[in-house]
């Protein structure tokens, strides 16, 4: 479904990714994890066009679509979740849940699924989004990303300042988009959560990519010294 | 109280003018010098059409209106975008440059001479209501103002384009990941502002005098009314540029000349007290 | 050959020294009035720039302490009947105070909002310079003490006092930047919050900055005024003051301290070969800031920067002396 093959990029004069490859079949869910500043928020800000590659390149169902503009990208089937939510302040759940439908690709994500599938969001609907909770706040930045019908969901610490029961929710609501048949690439910094939530995880240091591998029975000695670089 | 009245009209014209200022200074953080040098020009357009074609200057009005729009979106998209995401400067000195071709482009045309728009009989019209004579022509500009204020705060509040601009005016990197494109937003906007002042520009010219060098005050007025407002709120653009265009008519009660002075004084002292404009105030009860 | 950068900054300085010197011994005396001219000029520019280009405040209602200057020295002199030269401590000193009096309103704002709130409070000036008539009003005053100066003491008295305004703004920028608090504007400019984490007090660097900048820019007011002979509000005040200061800032490479130099060659230049143009030529100028400031935003300096290899006045000291 996505491939990303030999990427090299990074920020002016800094080079931040170095060779990264990784595949994601249709339906499957790939963690991405490492330490802070390993490059997995730069990987995703190649997939969706923020960040142009030096080298190497990404297609979806087989076209190429490192080097477009993000909007382009949207388009053509990939949505993120941003790390920190990023929620419009002045529009409220329900705007920014159809701001997610903007680009109008046709499939079966429209607000009535995602109040069924988010049965919390439906009551807050017209309230401004900055007054919800922090675990109500990535429900909803969940929902918007899928209001344009991506064929790729792309999700970047979506545990990040959350209590843990709201950690929960929200994982429980990426194991029904899991179920549901969803590709997904998700960026964990809890690697238990990692791992228990992704078919395939790929361990990411100094913008390369030294272990991967299926989740199910991974070696965490392994991970933990490929996390760390004690090799 | 007929001053203060008139005030009142001509400030919601300095409305009109800080409406389309708003839209872009929401936008896109940044403003353009040259907003009252396109005003300017907008009003000369109204001018020459109207003696070129022999008609009302409210005839050509909607005619010039278009053109701006045009104007401005190109403008956007081939100069002022190209200044974007580098600091606040670059756009501050492109758009200074733009105002000072702009004011020396109108004097080669149309000269340093003072003009205005003829009005016709309507100029003079006026009607009777609860005792005031009130002017056919102030109650017009004044509902125009209103038509305007409503049509844009209704775009803004319940369309797909109004979302995508409150969306882009939050995080226009965030808007790009919803699939919007900020650059057409931006350019729109851009038009829209002209077109909007045009209009204003149109009503304004039939009532004061213009030259090529009154844009940077028209500027000026613009401004102090959104700030006067309060950033980022439509109606409070109104009540800004009402507020200015009273604090003008009653300093001109004073002494003839001391209008704009008044003006600028209450601006930098609601400023100095009311960073937030006067939505501040309504936000606060 | 990399000599210690601030040894080769005051050689420059003393080369600029030397040439001013010069200018009144060999010139003639239209060369005199010119370089005087252009000294005020430079002077001015070097101080917006250095709140504009290193500070990020871009003033846009600089002319406001230009005409505050000028006045100064015409009513103190008119006043006392007396040589007008020292008076432009007079403009510094009064200029210096409008800035401390405007910071309260100026230091909440950024960007945009303070570029025209700058600008309404020079137009607030200019308005009420207009209605003042013991200063003359709309129409302006004469600078009558200068009557009964002799030719001579007048010519080289203006040049002497724009002149050393001149090298006093240079002295001022080269060590201004490569002091501490030079270093704290710089961090403002990159990141305000993070300077602040950093325990630099923004208000009090961009309050003192604004001052040296606005007494600096009074003195230069002043000794342009001198040469003018005559002053009004629609002159001092006036939008004109910006443009010739954005002209000398952008075209010779905002944000450095050999840029304006260049620039006020270049737009004295172009000034005295093309201004029989009239409006085309104002025209012409607006172009070039345009393509200028979005095709080289380095200006012509940074373009004879890659020839020379090196910063005439260097700002920042070499990596090497740095470890020192
Ligand atoms: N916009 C940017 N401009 C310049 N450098 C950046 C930018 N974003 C990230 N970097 C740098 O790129 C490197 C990788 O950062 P990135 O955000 O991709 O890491 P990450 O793996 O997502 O880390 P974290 O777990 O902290 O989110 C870091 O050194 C960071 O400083
Ligand atoms: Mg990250």
């Amino acid at each position: 479904m996505i491939s990303i093959n030999d990427l090299h990029a990074g920020y002016g004069a800094l080079s931040v990714l170095f060779g990264v490859s990784l595949h994601v079949a249709e339906g499957q869910t790939l963690a991405l994890i490492g330490s802070n500043g390993a490059g997995k928020t730069t990987t995703f800000s190649v997939l969706t066009g923020f960040v142009k590659p030096r080298s190497g390149n990404v297609t979806l169902n087989g076209s190429v679509i490192s080097g477009l503009a993000p909007t382009d990208i949207v388009s053509m089937g990939l949505a993120m979740v941003p790390e920190g939510r990023r929620l419009f302040p002045s529009l409220t759940v329900e705007e920014n849940l159809m701001i997610g439908a903007h680009c109008d690709r046709k499939g079966p994500w429209d607000l009535k699924r995602v109040y069924s599938v988010f049965p919390a969001l439906e009551p807050l609907r017209k309230r401004p989004s900055s007054s919800l909770s922090g675990g109500q706040q990535q429900l909803v930045a969940i929902g918007r990303a899928l209001m344009s019908n991506p064929n790729v969901l792309l999700c970047d610490e979506l545990s990040l300042g959350l209590s843990p029961a709201a950690v929960d929710i929200v994982y429980s609501a990426i194991a029904r988009l899991r179920a549901e048949g969803m590709t997904l690439i998700i960026v964990e910094q809890d690697i238990s959560r990692a791992l228990a939530s992704s078919d395939t995880f790929a361990c990411m240091r100094h913008g390369g990519i030294p272990l991967s591998g299926p989740s199910a029975g991974a070696d965490r000695a392994q991970i933990s010294s490929a996390y760390f670089g004690m090799d | 109280m007929e001053v203060l009245i008139n005030g009142a009209f001509i400030g919601a014209l300095y409305g009109l003018y800080g409406l389309g200022l708003a839209l872009t200074l929401g936008l896109m953080r940044q403003i353009n010098l040259a907003h009252g040098d396109f005003i300017v020009f907008s009003a000369y357009l109204t001018l020459q059409g109207s003696l070129l074609l022999g008609v009302h200057p409210l005839m050509v009005l909607p005619v010039v209106a278009v053109v701006m729009f045009v104007v401005g979106f190109v403008l956007q998209r081939l100069v002022i975008e190209r200044t974007l995401g580098r600091g606040e400067m670059p756009p501050i000195l492109v758009t200074f440059g733009l105002s000072i071709i702009l004011q020396n482009v109108m004097l080669e045309l149309f000269s340093a001479d003072t003009r205005n728009l003829n009005p016709g009989p309507l100029g003079a019209a006026s009607i009777e209501i609860a005792g005031l004579s009130l002017g056919v022509l102030p109650l017009l500009t004044l509902a125009v103002s209103f038509a305007i204020f409503w049509a844009t705060s209704a775009v803004f509040g319940s369309t797909k384009f109004g979302r995508a601009i409150r969306a882009t005016s939050d995080s226009d990197q965030t808007a790009q990941l919803m699939g919007i494109n900020t650059s057409r937003i931006f350019a729109v906007a851009m038009g829209l502002t002209l077109a909007i002042s045009a209009i204003a520009a149109g009503f304004y010219g039939m009532r004061g005098n213009f030259d090529p060098s009154t844009g940077p005050e028209r500027m000026l007025f613009a401004f102090e009314a959104v700030i006067l407002g309060g950033v980022g709120s439509i109606w409070g653009t109104l009540a800004g540029g009402i507020l200015l265009g009273l604090s003008q008519a009653a300093g001109s009660l004073i002494n003839p000349s001391y209008g704009p002075l008044v003006g600028h004084l209450v601006f930098l002292v609601v400023l100095l007290a009311l960073p937030g404009g006067l939505m501040s105030l309504r936000r606060r009860q | 050959m990399r000599l210690p950068s601030i040894n080769r900054s005051f050689i420059v300085l003393a080369v600029i020294v030397l040439f001013l010197i010069l200018v009144p011994i060999l010139g003639s005396r239209s060369t005199v009035n010119l370089v005087a001219e252009m000294a005020a000029v430079l002077a001015i520019a070097l101080m917006w720039n250095l709140l504009a280009g290193f500070g990020g405040m871009v003033f846009m209602g600089f002319q406001v302490f230009v005409g505050i200057g000028g006045y100064a020295v015409f009513m103190a002199a008119n006043g006392f009947q007396v040589l007008p030269f020292p008076f432009i401590l007079l403009s510094a000193a009064l200029c210096a105070l409008t800035a401390l009096a405007i910071m309260p309103i100026l230091s909440r704002l950024q960007g945009a909002q303070f570029a025209i709130a700058s600008w309404v409070i020079s137009e607030v000036v200019r308005l009420t310079v207009f209605q003042t008539s013991v200063l003359g009003g709309g129409g302006g005053i004469s600078l009558t003490a200068m009557r009964s100066v002799p030719r001579e003491l007048r010519m080289y008295g203006t040049y002497g006092s724009a002149a050393l305004v001149l090298i006093v703004a240079l002295v001022v920028c080269v060590f201004l930047m490569r002091s501490r608090v030079g270093l704290a504007l710089r961090a403002i400019r990159d990141n305000a919050t993070a300077a602040e984490a950093m325990g630099i007090d923004l208000r009090r660097t961009q309050r003192l900055v604004m001052m040296i900048a606005a007494a600096v820019a009074g003195a230069g007011g002043g000794a342009y005024y001198m040469l003018a002979l005559q002053i009004g509000p629609g002159t001092a005040f006036s939008m004109n003051w910006m443009a010739i200061t954005l002209f000398v800032v952008i075209l010779g490479g905002i944000g450095t301290l050999e840029g304006p130099i260049v620039g006020v060659v270049v737009y004295f230049l172009l000034r005295e070969t093309l201004s029989d143009l009239g409006s085309v030529y104002f025209i012409l100028l607006g172009l070039m800031a345009i393509l200028v400031t979005l095709l080289f935003p380095k200006g012509a300096w940074g373009g004879l920067r890659q020839l020379i290899g090196q910063d005439l006045l260097p700002i920042r000291r070499n990596p090497s002396e740095s470890k020192g």
